[in-house]
């Protein structure tokens, strides 16, 4: 079965100095997923995430998002994906809602369709009164929810989400949740999403790829992580044992393209 | 393109609102204009006691003269003159009696009175001659038009004396050409004389700019965590450069205007106090141009090389912010500037022509200098070559910044 990818890597490799961080991984993402880049602490992620949007080339290896060369032609993909990255990053000074429009403004995004967009989400987050205070005002976890909106707003097809729901309280982790979700199966977006929030994962992924020191040991649906990880099917336990025994790269080559499944 | 242009408007607009809050609006506009105000306006109100020394240096021989009343008179207008500086308490004025006309217009501030002063009084047209170094607008410059008009008083006094009833001679006040500065140098006095406004107008500013740099520069984007997200939505990164630096000649513009503003007012409360009545266009100070001049070619042209030197002063900045990491480029940037623009002070504030290696390493100087001799019509090769130099600086530095923000490196710098 034939999958279309958004995403697409072949043997990505960055080294910084002599380190070598990234050890040669072939990513494949499916249209239409959530994409869990899952690893321990190091191994790679945040790095894999910055060269998929542009912002740092890979020393050797071609990657491929939303058909664009994004080596080549890293200019193509700028402002076209929408990215969470782990700050919550925002202008102190300015009110909340400053934050979000002057960033959908600079990605292109329509004044209205963005603030009739920003009040909705807001309104579904319980955050609307929070509009006109300034970013420097409100707490981290109100922050990550602010740099969240305006990402998804920012967004188009793709969703790069570093680590989402860090910082946020139980009840709105789930409305996150909700709306991450509501992207994928009612706006037919694409998410990938770096989180070490096992609910988040439980809730959210379709498509999990795990990476340990820089190589990407396993890649395929929640199932087959299950499957190749877990003994009693939870999913928690197979991403615990995919971190502490997982494959070397070496032995990666049984995962191929056609175990992923359409979503 | 259009998409790009688009996007370039939104970063711009995004940058003015975060350079122009009200706190920055402070210290761009309020701070240059209070400096000014506080440099030039107050000092004279409070500082009573500031004495002037003038060296004095009477030659003149007299001449006999007749009464109305048919007797003749031997009258010695310099010795007078002498006398009422010397001997009569005026406040702050302190007299030294020199030998030589050198010694006297060699002095910073010196009156020269020659042989022929009171025949030529007499034969109505007499001179003497002054070199002043403070404007009328600075005390010392107010303290030493007191002993201008003790001459004009002793050369009535000599005609009311002598009772005569004929027209008041002619008294030509000649400001001498300060005889210290190096005959071989480039630029008249006319031009000298904007030398010290123009280093210090952009010392002050240049100083003025290295401070703000974190606001305007990438430093409080890295500080907000925004540079990141910046750097991923950007399709053409030199556009961030760019904008900045669009943001920093308009905030260059508002403190330069507020600069003068407050030059100028404060001068007039200068000349209020020390009660000169000269107006505002003839004043030459040390620390403020002639306000009306600043509307002239030679005004609008220092106006511009200030400019220059600011958008160098950012530019800097800026490439130090991309291509060093957010602690250093605070460190270095600011001190880079700041030292660059005190030692550029620093080599002309006791020689405004000075030739030093010292200075001619600085791009200050570069733009100080050519500047200068454009004003004055006599820009020579050194001129072109600092242009060149300055002209290159720049260039590289946009260069430089626009490929560092490129570089990967930026983002962890």
């Amino acid at each position: 079965m034939s999958v279309e990818l958004i995403i697409e890597t072949k043997e990505i490799r960055k080294s910084f100095k002599d380190k070598l961080i990234l050890k040669g991984i072939s990513l494949h993402v499916p249209k239409g997923s959530i994409y869990a880049l899952l690893g321990p602490n190091g191994a790679g992620k945040t790095t894999t995430i910055r060269i998929l949007t542009g912002i740092l080339k890979p020393t050797s290896g071609e990657v491929t998002v939303q058909g664009y060369d994004v080596v080549k032609d890293p200019e193509q993909i700028r402002g076209e994906i929408g990215i969470l990255s782990q700050l919550s990053a925002g202008y102190k000074d300015f009110k909340t809602r400053d934050n979000i429009l002057l960033f959908t403004s600079i990605v292109g995004v329509d004044h209205e369709e963005a603030t009739l967009k920003m009040h909705e989400l807001l309104n579904k987050l319980d955050m609307e009164d929070k509009l006109d205070l300034h970013f420097g005002k409100l707490s981290g976890g109100e922050k990550r929810v602010i740099s969240l909106v305006r990402t998804i707003i920012s967004s188009k097809e793709l969703i790069i989400l570093d680590e989402p729901t860090t910082g946020l309280d139980i009840a709105r982790a789930k409305k996150v949740r909700d709306i991450i979700h509501d992207l994928v199966t009612k706006e037919g977006k694409t998410v990938l999403m770096s989180s070490h929030i096992t609910s988040d994962l439980e809730a959210l992924a379709t498509h999990a790829g795990i990476l340990r020191d820089g190589v990407l040991v396993f890649e395929g649906t929640k199932q087959q992580v299950i499957e190749a990880y877990s003994d009693n099917g939870d999913f928690e336990s197979a991403i615990i044992n995919a971190f502490e025994n997982g494959v070397k790269a070496d032995n990666l080559n049984h995962v191929k393209l056609e175990k992923l499944e359409g979503v | 393109m259009a998409k790009q242009k688009g996007q370039f408007i939104a970063i711009l607009k995004k940058d003015i609102r975060l350079v122009f809050t009200v706190k920055t609006l402070l210290v761009i506009v309020l701070v240059p204009f209070l400096m000014m105000f506080l440099i030039i306006g107050i000092p004279s109100i409070f500082i009573g006691t500031t004495n002037v020394t003038i060296s004095l240096c009477n030659k003149d021989i007299g001449s006999t003269e007749q009464h109305v009343n048919g007797t003749n008179y031997f009258i010695n207008i310099g010795e007078a003159i002498v006398y009422n500086l010397t001997e009569t308490t005026i406040p702050g004025l302190t007299i030294t009696l020199v030998d030589t006309r050198a010694e006297a217009l060699n002095a910073s501030n010196g009156i020269f009175i020659p042989a022929s002063f009171t025949m030529d009084i007499f034969n109505g047209t007499g001179y003497f001659e002054f070199r002043k170094s403070g404007s009328s607008a600075s005390l010392q410059g107010a303290y030493f038009d007191q002993a201008i008009n003790v001459v004009q008083q002793m050369v009535f006094g000599a005609f009311l004396f002598l009772n005569l009833e004929v027209d008041l001679p002619n008294l030509d006040i000649i400001h001498y050409v300060p005889p210290d500065i190096d005959p071989d140098g480039v630029w008249s006095q006319e031009t000298l004389a904007l030398a010290g406004p123009f280093s210090y107008a952009l010392f002050i500013m240049v100083s003025l700019i290295g401070n703000m740099g974190r606001t305007i520069g990438f430093s409080k984007e890295k500080e907000d965590g925004t540079f990141e997200t910046m750097l991923s939505i950007t399709k053409n990164r030199s556009n961030l450069v760019f904008s900045k630096l669009i943001v920093g000649i308009i905030a260059s513009t508002l403190s330069i205007v507020s600069y003068f503003a407050g030059s100028a007012i404060a001068t007039l409360i200068a000349k209020a106090v020390s009660g000169t009545s000269e107006s505002i266009t003839g004043i030459e100070g040390f620390l403020s141009f002639p306000a009306a001049d600043l509307f002239s070619f030679k005004g609008v042209l220092l106006l511009f090389g200030l400019g220059i030197a600011l958008v160098l002063a950012m530019l800097a900045l800026m490439t130090i912010d991309t291509v060093f990491s957010k602690t250093v480029a605070e460190r270095v940037g600011t001190f880079a500037i700041l030292g660059l623009g005190f030692m550029f002070y620093f080599a002309v504030i006791f020689d405004p022509a000075t030739t030093a290696i010292y200075a001619q390493i600085n791009p200050f100087y570069w733009i100080y200098h050519s500047f200068l001799s454009i004003i004055d019509l006599s820009f020579t090769w050194v001129d072109g070559i600092f242009i060149a130099l300055t002209v290159a600086l720049i260039a590289g530095l946009v260069i430089l910044a626009t490929k560092a923000i490129e570089r990967e490196k930026v983002l962890f710098t």
